[in-house]
């Protein structure tokens, strides 16, 4: 019996270690065995006679005489050692649809990236450079741009890129984009005037052109074949397909989406420089995974099984990922989001400017940035009214004795300011958005400000999704807490919060001002002109605040070791091209 | 018994279509709706009003009712708001994951709380009584996800002998199915067997107080034959009410499993519909779920048929 008993366990030591022996090997082939078709062509010679012309003319036809397939071994499909493998990109949330023009969330972006480009990039130095387009000039009275395209391009379907296509591409944007009905404003009409080249005219001239051909954040002005650009984008095309480096192989929706090497991709000549130049697709697949839960996503990152997580690593696991020999973290100071509570303009207490700015002036904006990311490498204070690291910010003008200003005097004036408007008691309500943390905390801290300065603070804890639906009722909020991020953080034109009843803060420009100076700066022809209207701009902000702007806030990517370069400028997933694993 | 079955068959009726109006009305009287989330955060007012409109979500609550039971008796479970795909289609894509780990978990939950269960009732008031309870107050009072986490942070990111994410196909490579379920597996089988070994517990040691277990043991019947012949099948009642209570509970619990060991199947997809107010999908999915809820109980009353003659009478 005993001697039964150890035979057995015996039995299920040795299986178990077999198993785990099994378990722990595993290689890879190196060589791929490949099956081509190859045409097999002959040249013949064809003599045509001209009428005409009365000239013979020999030309040169080629006929496929068969097509054989041929099976070969090759051990990389380039030489150069930088290709071949596969990265693994980790994402926080499942990509909803495979149509850019269907939504502003931010997965559907990722895999867009690598796939769909746009007419101009930009750069490192965020300036608008060509990619799909050649060559582009403008009328010294800017009332009509010609914009040529490179010849060579082919969609992923096959069919080569053309003018038609970049104008029904960008036209199908516009109908969606807030830019593009700004910029279609200035648009008198848009013409085809050949296979690779079309002309826009103008009503009037805008320096805006090009950045809105470039455009990030918001919707993507990207270039699409027919069967995309002839479904509503409402409705959204099931399929994508666009001219980049890599193509789309598989989507298992919820799960992943791989995209793989487009052989024919053809790059720009330029030097690659963020979403601009060449772009080299070094990996052979891309996979986005989903991990919804963000320690399940760092965990990954750790062990190797995934590559990369695109900027959203949580404050509090920085440290451990960064003590990590074989991952690498870059804070993306260059992209920051603007972070802010918004305030309900149209109904309740706020709808008194001078009630808003009481409550801006008591608001303790650092304890809210703290709230929110837990340590000063992730944001910076910044009271311009767009991001400091953009073009159009950093400078403090109108923001004295507001931004920041709680304990300077700001939290006493402001509960003067209640007390002299007869407000003292009045109901305020805050929504909090539990699971979105960045934005929490920061409710926290409006609730702790409001209550100071003496508003009876009815605090509403829900999850995000349901602070989308109530802040459509301005009868059920007056504050939320949210971001913007890209071009709507250093774009006033592109920040909906700004104009007039557009956003959910529903701001009423009283004044005119805000309103006179967005048209002002979508007609001015030059960056000092531009930067001049924007300072003004800033001016009416801090003295209307439509909403309060606590500072720029940084995201933070992480990377395994061996992967190299990868961008993080914005988000390192938008540069999964031109980055390669060392052997 | 013809009649007991037929009079069960016939209950589910009504209960469906409770489920169906009940499932409908949580679903909207949840706040929040799939414009808000798919127009995305940059997105104001006259974005998300027109995807409303256009995913005809502006329609009055009981038009969309009466569209939406339609289409359910015609079997035409609806489409993904976001992805365009069929429920069905959605479903199919999910559902080996979800099956694999509720049949592995539920059948080793079944046979560690039965047998632990047995031991312990019989055991009662010893040093194995007592540590088999704490398992199971442990196993029932741990929340899965942190339990979740610990057994990634033990047996993935330091010893690293499972993966920390993600599901192999059974089809596509065997060992790598065995690695990739084996946490989420034990995960569930740690929380299955904790409810089965206490309900076994009690109900044994209920039976093992019965006057007849006292004569067995008085006429001289040795303890295996009274355990097993008498005991077991006389408490067998409860256990298998737990049992088909465990089957439903296992198909929610792979919400947080599946959640947690980010594997794509049935619960993962309820939890992100639910988060994006993908209404096709979560009414679809919610009425699948209770429909299997719902079979798995009328399974149950008839394995009463069988084990206890009362039942039939």
């Amino acid at each position: 019996m005993v001697f039964r008993k150890k035979m057995w366990m015996a039995a299920i030591t040795a299986l178990s270690l077999v198993a785990m022996l099994v378990m722990a090997c595993g290689g890879d082939t190196e060589t791929i065995t490949v099956v081509e078709t190859v045409v097999v062509e002959k040249e013949v010679e064809v003599v045509k006679e001209v009428e005409v012309e009365k000239e013979v003319e020999v030309v040169k036809e080629v006929e496929v005489v068969k097509e054989v397939e041929v099976v070969k071994e090759v051990e990389a499909p380039q030489t150069d050692d930088r290709y071949g493998g596969e990265l693994k990109v980790a994402l926080g949330a499942a990509i909803s649809t495979l149509d850019v023009h269907r939504t502003t969330g931010t997965t559907a972006y990722e895999p867009s990236f690598a796939v769909q480009e746009r007419m101009m990039a930009y750069n490192s130095d965020l300036q608008a450079t060509p990619l799909l387009v050649d060559t582009w000039e403008v009328s010294d009275d800017g009332m009509q741009w010609n914009f040529t395209l490179r010849d060579g391009i082919k969609f992923h379907n096959g069919v080569p890129f053309n003018a038609e296509h970049a104008v029904k591409s960008w036209e199908r944007w516009a109908e969606r984009d807030n830019y593009g009905s700004l910029i279609f404003g200035f648009v008198d009409d848009i013409s085809v005037t050949g296979d690779l080249s079309f002309s826009i005219d103008m009503v009037e001239p805008t320096a805006l052109i090009l950045e809105a051909l470039a455009r990030i954040g918001g919707y993507a002005p990207v270039m699409m074949p027919p069967e995309m650009y002839n479904v509503a984008a409402a409705e959204g095309a099931d399929v994508l397909i666009g001219t980049g480096p890599y193509e789309l192989d598989e989507w298992a929706t919820g799960d992943h989406l791989r995209v793989k090497r487009y052989e024919d991709y053809s790059p720009a000549d330029s030097a690659a420089s963020f979403m601009a130049g060449r772009k080299d697709a070094f990996f052979d697949t891309v996979d986005y995974v989903v991990i919804p839960d963000s320690n399940a996503r760092v965990a990954a990152l750790e062990v190797g099984q995934v590559d990369l997580l695109g900027r959203d690593v949580p404050a509090d696991m920085v440290d451990t990922l960064t003590a990590n020999p074989d991952v690498r973290v870059a804070v993306a100071t260059t992209s920051p989001a603007r972070e802010g509570a918004w305030i309900d303009n149209v109904d309740g207490p706020f709808t008194d400017a001078r009630v808003r700015r009481a409550f801006a002036m008591a608001f303790p904006v650092e304890d809210a940035l703290i709230a929110g990311h837990g340590d000063s490498r992730f944001y910076t204070l910044c009271p311009s009214m767009m991001a400091c690291a953009g073009k159009w910010g950093g400078w403090a003008d109108g923001s004295e004795g507001v931004y920041n200003y709680h304990d300077k005097g700001g939290l006493e004036a402001a509960k003067q300011t209640i007390k002299d408007l007869g407000l003292v008691g009045t109901d305020i309500t805050v929504l909090q958005a539990g699971d979105r943390a960045r934005f929490s905390g920061p409710a926290e801290i409006s609730r702790q400000t409001l209550d100071a300065m003496g508003f009876n603070v009815i605090f509403k804890q829900t999850d995000w999704a349901t602070q989308t639906n109530w802040r459509e009722k301005p009868e059920l909020w007056d504050v939320f807490h949210t971001a913007g991020g890209g071009a709507w953080a250093a774009n006033p034109l592109l920040n909906s919060s700004l104009a007039k009843n557009k956003y959910w803060n529903k701001y009423q420009d009283e004044s005119g001002a805000m309103t006179a100076g967005m048209e002002s700066l979508a007609r001015a022809s030059s960056a000092d002109e531009q930067l001049a209207i924007v300072k003004e701009m800033q001016n009416v902000f801090w003295q209307d605040v439509p909403y309060i702007s606590f500072g720029d806030s940084f995201g933070v990517g992480a990377v395994r070791a061996d992967v190299q370069g990868s961008q993080s400028l914005y988000s390192m997933s938008w540069n999964v091209y031109n980055a390669w694993r060392s052997k | 018994m013809t009649a007991y079955i037929f009079k069960r068959v016939l209950a589910v009726i009504p209960i469906l279509i409770f489920v169906g109006i009940a499932t409908f009305s949580l679903v909207h009287i949840a706040p929040g709706d799939a414009a808000n989330i798919m127009a995305g955060d940059y997105a104001g007012p006259d974005d998300v009003k027109l995807i409303r409109a256009e995913l005809g979500l502006d329609k009055p609550v009981t038009t969309q009712f009466w569209e939406w039971a339609g289409r359910t008796l015609r079997g035409d479970l609806g489409k993904s708001i976001y992805s365009g795909r069929t429920v069905a289609e959605l479903v199919g894509q999910r559902l080996e994951p979800t099956i694999a780990l509720t049949i592995v978990g539920g059948t080793l939950a079944v046979l560690l709380g039965i047998p632990m269960g047995v031991f312990a009732a019989w055991r009662a008031g010893s040093r194995w009584d007592r540590g088999i309870q704490i398992f199971a107050a442990l196993g029932i009072s741990v929340p899965g996800f942190w339990l979740g986490f610990i057994l990634i942070l033990a047996f993935a990111v330091y010893l690293r002998w499972f993966p920390v994410i993600g599901y192999v196909s059974v089809t596509e490579d065997l060992f790598g199915w065995l690695k990739s379920i084996t946490l989420p597996v034990s995960l569930l089988a740690i929380s299955g067997s904790s409810v089965i070994i206490r309900m076994t517990r009690g109900s044994i040691l209920e039976v093992l107080r019965e006057d007849y277990i006292r004569t067995a043991r008085a006429k001289g019947l040795a303890n295996k034959p009274v355990l097993f012949r008498h005991a077991l099948r006389a408490g067998a009642i409860p256990i298998i009410t737990v049992i088909g209570t465990l089957a439903g509970a296992l198909i929610t619990g792979v919400v947080v499993t599946e959640t947690v060991f980010t594997i794509p199947g049935l619960g993962r997809l309820v939890a992100e519909t639910v988060q994006n107010r993908d209404f096709p999908v979560v009414q679809s999915m919610l009425m699948l779920l209770a429909s299997f809820y719902v079979f798995i109980n009328l399974m149950v009353d008839l394995a009463y048929v069988f084990f206890d003659p009362r039942v039939r009478l």
